[in-house]
């Protein structure tokens, strides 16, 4: 293959991956989630974009933001909190990759530039290869065993670009080590390169050279069986050292991974070369490696960009509050700014309840695939044949308690993510029950959901289980402190039931009265009646419970009474 | 804030209500580093008057005017009455140091002298108790001389009917008229919570419209009584600002649970032993504990499961209510360590058949039986761990309810345990009071 | 006064023969010592027999129940919920009478289905894992106060006239008539005389005392049998123990709790029935391997009531005897216008004052004929707050401006303590805080009225309906009444309850001082005096 060739296919795949980035980033300026953002025109938002940066850039601030970046991006410091496995393994794929990329991938243009004697059979650059390589399968391997150990998450709905991409660094990878460990043993490479540097093919003639490379490189010739003679090899050292030292290390310590898949391909290296092995693995590798440079600006990849610039907004907003302009192009960059990590699911607020109802849609990771996709796409709801309300019920079951946001690694304001996308979702059909529940008494959701079956009627684990009550003396303390009741006083008719009336109501086996009630409904979720609650009654805990059967009762209900 | 956490404790105290939270702070007063576990609940239930004893004997129903002569009866009487254990001098320091922190707390009490105090309940009757605080001490004096006086009540408020009050004493206090207002901004709503009312009126807004209704209501008034909800956090100055807008006395009727001067009183002690640089941990509870050179306490309700350790422990978790006692169908066991539980030979013998019987229920005389320094003692008589004390309700041989000495158990064996604890752990005497 | 029948006894019975009289156009009056189903009316399981509880040793009895109870659901069908009934057998009963209980069933004539345990238990988890047989049957739950107060408000309706809190105190004969029933007031003691033409004893088991009053003894045994209400509802039918009737044997759904029950116990006296530690105990120890849930169950309440039973006194406990029930003339012992209607039970109340109608009627020469099987009673608005349930519904649907709720626990507002006081008032009556809690659920629910009766109080005050130091009183009436159910039941969270309910009412309100002697002016007026 010609390197003009190859040089055009790299070009060719870099423009492609540029223009595919600018998409991709342009999206950040162009996708609207919220209301607040639905009239803003593009050019404010890339003026918006561009100023803050700026601005965050060259302000005092601007030390602090550079240091966050280097200890976020380098260092995965919003990892270190959570699993140490998963810490570990994420700062040994992302630096392992980027040592590769610069050092090995843009050798002609980095490693030769500042190195002008680099070769990449010589070390340290075969030592070092093998070693950036061996970290990222490490880091692999850590994050795989990480996500093996955490107990069983309902899987999130992936975009099939993430997995091609993660196939293909899996064979850039694979490819790699193959390629290097098949052109060790391959005899016909050696021949290629005595050709070249020495000026012959001749078994015979080369007979010291290709013992000492037996010897020394485990370049596998069939006919070199047994001890060599010393004399020959001594001999075929000293051309070694004369004609390929300058460009070749031993394999046998330097190259610690491939060598020893080297030995295992000793045997059919004959055959390996009669097919071209080597050949046909380093256009894989290279193939492989252009594809995915095409195909990275649409994988969630994306990130390795987008984290700085999330992080660097976040940064910004930790100043003061955002513009409206400043937010929306925050909210459009968290999808790319996501790493998938799951670590806004493992503190989120409703996740006991999406766990013991067995709605994974409620939880964080998959509510922003949700809101972005509402976002983007407004008949996407549509297509989620039947499951659109339990998607929706993601973002109106939030508590907005912003343990997601304080918990994100890389900075997305994702409380602030479901506020803005429960009014999209009411403009996808879904509207916010706060008000359809409202659009009758909670005396006829009552009567409807009475002539229904059981099984149309879900009862919640917690809610009802006489057991959750039983330690309820009646105090009323979790009336007193809801902030809820203090302030519906002073609406008329604001107030219905107070909590501990809607205790009371389950208590009695009168579910079906309690999950239309405007206190449900107006709950604040703020948990002040289940930590001041005497006896321990998980007060938020069943209000959260209810929301969501009422959710599923009383949105089938009213999709039932739709068609009908 | 920033004090470094000792890796073992002088004190873990065990319980937040009345008498844990005076363990802490007793100890804290000492210089002890301590340790709290566990939350306020059983404080949410306090009507924010601090009894020291008032009946004795129960079943004789006699009333004391003085409850140091009381205390001294008991003495005699019940040599195994917890209050017995406490001397008149602890005793006062206790109440001394109790109040002035939850004056300094923005809770004040007048001050603790040699009598009890007759405070006016919502159901008309006379309370008879010791230590009274500010926003209700004009009361005690009004039924003392019984002058005319307005009782003013809040249409919502249930549980509060001044109507009910005068018609109940009415006849012996002649002065004495109600009147019902509707409380600003809550004219549409058939139910009021003591609680919202209490921070409502902090807010000036709400006060300046309260008091318009009130004032033309005033007539010849010495006085005015109020359900208990001037104020959460800053009573005191909702109570002057009453007073000085009125131009009368103004004083609090204690109402049901949850009632505000409960809540004050949970913060407000809160604030004192935080202060005081007590360590808190509220979601904890203690799961298990071991004895060997310290206590060894595991808890849970904290991230990761933790241990702490202590060189003494004070175990102030209560009776049934506030679970320091479980009574199972059969036995009352202690909840925490499974320490032995003093108790009548069956359950037939817990109660009475008759609510009001003035002897009172046996049950609420079971709990912990202990040596003089409020010690546990196991099943041989001997104290179950040198370093262990056990304060408050769960002790064995009395009846708080019923003798009006909820506080001062709380508080005197609270007092007496802490002075144990410093000359066991080698801490000089009694330090002067922070104030 | 003058009426053509007097009926002695506001119970199940009494209420229904009132019922049953009026309709048949014959004027009556119904005194009451105390107050609607006060007795062992007000004290059952609330269950409308299908009769398969008795069909092994009763088939008279068994058949009875059977149409009677067909009858109810159709006529009191308000007061019925038709939850139909499980028999289950457990690993150990007597499996003959296991293989026994449908062919009986059969010559019975009711309904016995055979169900697969493990779809039992599906549908009530509540029943145990080593249940061996399960049949289904056509139990219900019949609230018996709502039964008594709509029979009784229908007869009002029709011209009866109650008197409560009125007590019989004396019968002047002449000859073999009664021309005169001496009454007093239990409140105000005023005395006066009642004549009637025919007079009815249906006192249940107090009916010995009253025939005893008249000069006619009759022969009567008495069996306390106690129950237990659970903190929530176990489950949805009735469970019957499959097995020979014994102690523990029924666990009635009671709308929003359940009922636990019974024992049998001889007693001698009707003088302080209460239920003891002893047999709470062994209700549970007895239904615990039907229903292991038990265990760790919050047990609100026991109650305890006293059959009246029929028959000689040779039977080791009362369960042997007839519950049938019986009519005495007492013509053998020279009356001719008295009758005792006694024994039963509370599926057979309408047969039982059918019977006594129709002999009554007889002597009168009146011959319409009855119509209470035919007849549905009507609803009467002030008899359906006993029902669980009802008043949050009724308070959702018009809350109100003005309508605070008084009992949290069980959700009746001020509304429905208003109803109640006012049609309580219209008959003339002085209406007390336990009367309320007898035509509603105030006081019945887990708190047992310790703030419900606070707030309950303090809202009668407000309205002008209390004065003085009534409230005080009735008060701490209302809290020993609600402390005799109570006190046998207390241990695990009820005694963290009845803790709280201590410390609020003798910690903070001191009500066990009310009558203290010797402490100031005031405090004798505001405990209220020479009240200990």
């Amino acid at each position: 293959m010609s390197a003009s060739f190859l040089r055009m296919a790299f070009l060719v795949s870099l423009g492609l991956c540029a223009l595919g980035l600018l998409w991709r980033v342009s999206a950040w300026l162009r996708v609207r989630i919220g209301p607040d953002a639905r009239d803003i025109p593009f050019h404010q938002r890339l003026l918006a974009a561009v100023r803050g940066t700026l601005a965050t850039l060259v302000s005092r601030r601007t030390p602090g933001v550079l240091k966050a970046f280097v200890l976020d991006v380098f260092l995965q410091r919003r990892l270190f909190g959570g699993s140490r496995l998963r810490w570990l393994g994420h700062l040994l794929i992302v630096n392992g990759f980027l040592l590769l990329l610069v050092m090995h991938a843009l050798a002609r243009l980095v490693t030769a530039k500042l190195y002008p004697d680099y070769a990449s059979t010589h070390d340290p650059w075969l030592f070092l290869r093998n070693v950036f390589g061996a970290v990222v399968v490490v880091g692999i391997v850590m994050v795989v065993a990480g996500r093996l150990r955490r107990p069983p998450s309902p899987p999130r709905p992936q975009r099939p670009m993430d997995r091609v991409f993660t196939a293909l660094v899996a064979v850039v990878l694979l490819s790699g080590f193959l390629l290097e460990a098949t052109k060790v043993a391959s005899p016909k490479a050696f021949y290629r390169m005595a050709n070249e540097y020495i000026g012959s093919t001749d078994p015979e003639e080369l007979l010291p050279l290709r013992l000492a490379w037996a010897t020394d490189f485990g370049v596998a010739f069939p006919d070199l069986q047994g001890a060599p003679d010393p004399d020959k090899l001594a001999e075929g050292r000293e051309l070694h050292h004369d004609a390929c030292a300058s460009c070749h290390s031993p394999p046998g310590s330097s190259a610690f991974v491939s060598y020893p898949i080297s030995r295992v391909l000793a045997p059919i290296a004959e055959p390996l070369d009669g097919i071209d092995a080597d050949t046909w693995l380093m256009y894989l590798h290279l193939a492989a490696c252009f594809l995915g440079l095409i195909l990275l600006p649409f994988t969630r990849f994306i990130h390795v960009l987008a984290d700085p610039v999330s992080l660097l907004a976040n940064g910004a907003a930790s100043a003061g509050p955002l513009s409206p302009v400043g937010r929306a192009n925050r909210r459009a960059l968290a999808i790319d700014a996501c790493v998938d990590c799951r670590l806004c699911d493992d503190r989120c607020s409703v996740a006991p309840i999406a766990r013991s109802l067995g709605n994974p849609a409620l939880l964080p990771s998959h509510k922003l695939l949700a809101t972005h996709a509402v976002a983007t796409n407004p008949r996407w709801l549509d297509r989620q044949a039947g499951h659109a309300r339990r998607i929706a019920e993601g973002a109106v079951l939030c508590t907005t308690c912003g343990r997601c946001t304080d918990r994100c690694p890389v900075g997305i304001d994702l409380a602030d993510l479901w506020v803005a996308g429960r009014a999209d979702l009411a403009r996808a059909g879904q509207p916010s029950p706060a008000q359809w529940v409202r659009e009758r008494s909670a005396l006829d959701w009552d009567e409807a959901l009475a002539v229904q079956t059981a099984a149309q009627n879900p009862v919640g684990p917690l809610s009802s289980r006489r057991e959750t009550y039983s330690a309820c003396v009646q105090c009323q303390t979790c009336t007193n402190v809801c902030p809820v009741v203090a302030h519906g006083g002073e609406e008329p008719g604001g107030m219905d039931l107070t909590p501990q009336k809607v205790m009371n109501l389950l208590r009695l086996g009168m579910i079906d009265l309690a999950i239309g009630s405007g206190m449900v409904w107006d709950c604040a979720t703020c948990y002040q009646c289940q930590e001041h609650c005497p006896e321990g009654i998980r007060v938020t805990d069943v209000m959260l419970e209810l929301r969501e059967l009422g959710y599923r009762r009383l949105g089938d209900t009213r999709e039932r009474r739709q068609r009908e | 804030m920033t004090q470094t956490q000792p890796k073992t404790w002088d004190v873990a105290v065990v319980g937040a209500g009345m008498a844990g939270m005076a363990a802490s702070l007793f100890a804290a007063e000492r210089g002890l580093s301590c340790l709290q576990i566990g939350n306020g609940g059983g404080l949410l239930f306090a009507s924010g008057l601090l009894d020291l004893l008032a009946v004795h004997p129960v079943a004789g129903r006699r009333l004391w005017d003085n409850p140091f002569e009381a205390l001294a009866m008991l003495r005699r009487d019940q040599p195994d009455h917890p209050l017995a254990r406490v001397d008149d001098a602890t005793m006062r320091a206790a109440f001394q140091s109790f109040t002035t922190a939850l004056g300094a707390a923005g809770m004040p009490y007048a001050p603790p002298g040699d009598r009890n105090a007759n405070v006016l309940t919502s159901l008309g009757t006379a309370k008879p108790t010791y230590g009274v605080p500010r926003t209700m001490s004009a009361g005690v004096g009004a039924l003392a001389g019984r002058p005319p006086c307005l009782l003013l009540d809040f249409r919502g408020l249930r549980e509060f009917s001044a109507r009910q009050i005068v018609a109940t004493i009415g006849d012996r206090w002649p002065g004495l008229r109600m009147a019902r207002v509707e409380f600003p901004g809550a004219e549409t709503t058939a139910e009021l919570y003591a609680a919202h009312m209490a921070v409502a009126l902090e807010s000036g807004d709400f006060r300046e419209r309260t008091i318009a209704r009130v004032r033309p209501l005033l007539g010849d008034a010495h006085a005015v009584g109020f359900p208990a909800v001037l104020g959460l956090a800053r009573s005191g100055a909702v109570h002057a600002a009453f007073e000085e807008a009125l131009g009368v006395p103004v004083f609090e009727i204690p109402t049901m649970p949850t009632s505000v001067p409960g809540l004050r009183l949970n913060s407000a002690l809160e604030q004192a032993v935080v202060t005081r640089g007590v360590h808190r941990m509220l979601r904890a509870n203690v799961t298990s504990a071991a004895f060997d050179g310290t206590a060894v306490l595991t808890l849970d309700g904290v991230p990761g499961g933790e241990t702490v350790s202590a060189r003494t422990v004070v175990l102030a978790t209560g009776r049934f209510t506030g679970r320091g006692l479980t009574a199972g169908q059969q036995r009352v066991t202690e909840s925490l360590l499974g320490l032995p539980v003093q108790q009548p030979a069956s359950r037939a013998a817990w109660h009475s058949r008759d609510f009001l019987d003035p002897a009172g229920h046996a049950v609420n005389r079971a709990g912990l039986a202990t040596d003089d320094e409020f010690r546990p003692l196991e099943s041989d008589g001997r104290p179950a761990w040198p370093g262990l004390f056990a304060v408050g309700s769960i002790l064995a041989g009395q009846d708080w309810m019923r003798e009006k000495c909820g506080a001062g158990l709380a508080l005197g064996t609270a007092r007496l345990a802490v002075d144990r604890i410093a000359r066991q752990l080698g801490v000089p005497g009694p330090l002067a009071e922070a104030g | 006064m003058e009426t053509q029948v007097l009926i002695i006894g506001g119970g199940a019975t009494g209420t229904a023969l009132a019922r049953d009289l009026a309709l048949r156009g014959v004027d009556c009056v119904l005194v009451e010592r105390d107050d609607i189903n006060a007795g062992a009316s007000g004290r059952n399981h609330g269950l409308l027999h299908s009769g398969a509880r008795y069909v092994s040793n009763d088939h008279e009895a068994a058949v009875e129940c059977r149409t009677e109870g067909e009858i109810l659901k159709r006529v009191a069908f308000r007061s019925i919920q038709d939850t139909g009934g499980y028999f289950v057998a457990v690993a150990g009963d007597d499996e003959k009478y296991v293989a026994d209980f449908p062919g009986h069933c059969q010559r019975s004539g009711i309904q016995a289905k055979v169900i697969d345990v493990a779809e039992a238990r599906e549908r009530e988890p509540a029943i145990s894992e080593h249940a061996i047989a399960v049949y289904e049957v056509p139990d219900a739950s019949v609230d018996p106060f709502r039964l008594s107060l709509e029979s009784m408000a229908q007869a009002r309706s029709l011209g009866a006239r109650l008197m409560r809190r009125t007590r019989v105190v004396g019968f002047d004969r002449v000859g073999s008539r009664i021309v005169g029933v001496r009454v007093r007031d239990t409140v105000t003691g005023a005395e006066q005389r009642i004549e009637a033409a025919q007079v009815v004893n249906a006192a249940g088991a107090w009916a010995r005392e009253v025939a005893l009053l008249a000069g006619a003894p009759v022969e009567m045994l008495y069996s306390k049998g106690t129950l237990l209400i659970t903190h929530g509802r176990m489950a949805q039918h009735v469970i019957n123990r499959l097995r020979k009737p014994g102690n523990a044997d029924i666990l009635m759904p009671g709308g929003t709790v359940s009922v636990l029950g019974t024992t049998s116990v001889r007693v001698d006296s009707l003088e302080d029935i209460h239920p003891t530690v002893d047999e709470v105990d062994l209700i549970i120890d007895e239904a615990s391997p039907m229903l292991p849930g038990l265990r760790s169950m919050r047990f609100i309440r026991a109650y305890a009531g006293v059959r009246p039973l029929l028959g000689s006194p040779a039977g080791a406990d009362g369960r042997n005897v007839s519950r049938g029930f019986a009519l005495y003339d007492h013509e053998d012992q020279g009356l001719s216008n008295f009758v005792t209607l006694t024994g039963g039970k509370l599926t057979t109340c309408r047969l039982m004052a059918e019977r006594a109608a129709d002999f009554v009627c007889g002597r009168l020469g009146v011959s319409s004929p009855c119509l209470t099987a035919v007849e549905v009673i009507p609803a009467a608005p002030e008899c359906e707050w006993t029902v669980p349930g009802r008043a949050p519904r009724e308070w959702m649907r018009a809350h109100g401006l003005d309508d605070p709720m008084l009992c949290e626990c069980e959700m009746v507002s001020g509304s429905v303590v208003d109803l109640l006081y006012a049609s309580l008032r219209s008959a003339g009556d002085m209406p007390t805080l336990t009367d309320i809690g007898l035509r509603s659920r105030v006081g019945k629910g887990a708190c047992q009225g310790a703030f419900c009766a606070i707030r309950t109080v303090a809202h009668l005050y407000q309205r002008g309906d209390f004065q003085a130091r009534r409230g005080l009183d009735e008060i701490t009436d209302f809290f020993r009444e609600r402390w005799r159910g109570q006190h046998a039941v207390l241990w695990g969270e009820q005694l963290a309850q009845a803790e709280l309910m201590e410390a609020l009412n003798c910690g903070l309100f001191g009500e066990e001082l009310r009558g203290v002697a010797g402490f100031d002016a005031l405090r004798a007026a505001a405990s209220g005096e020479g009240t200990p």
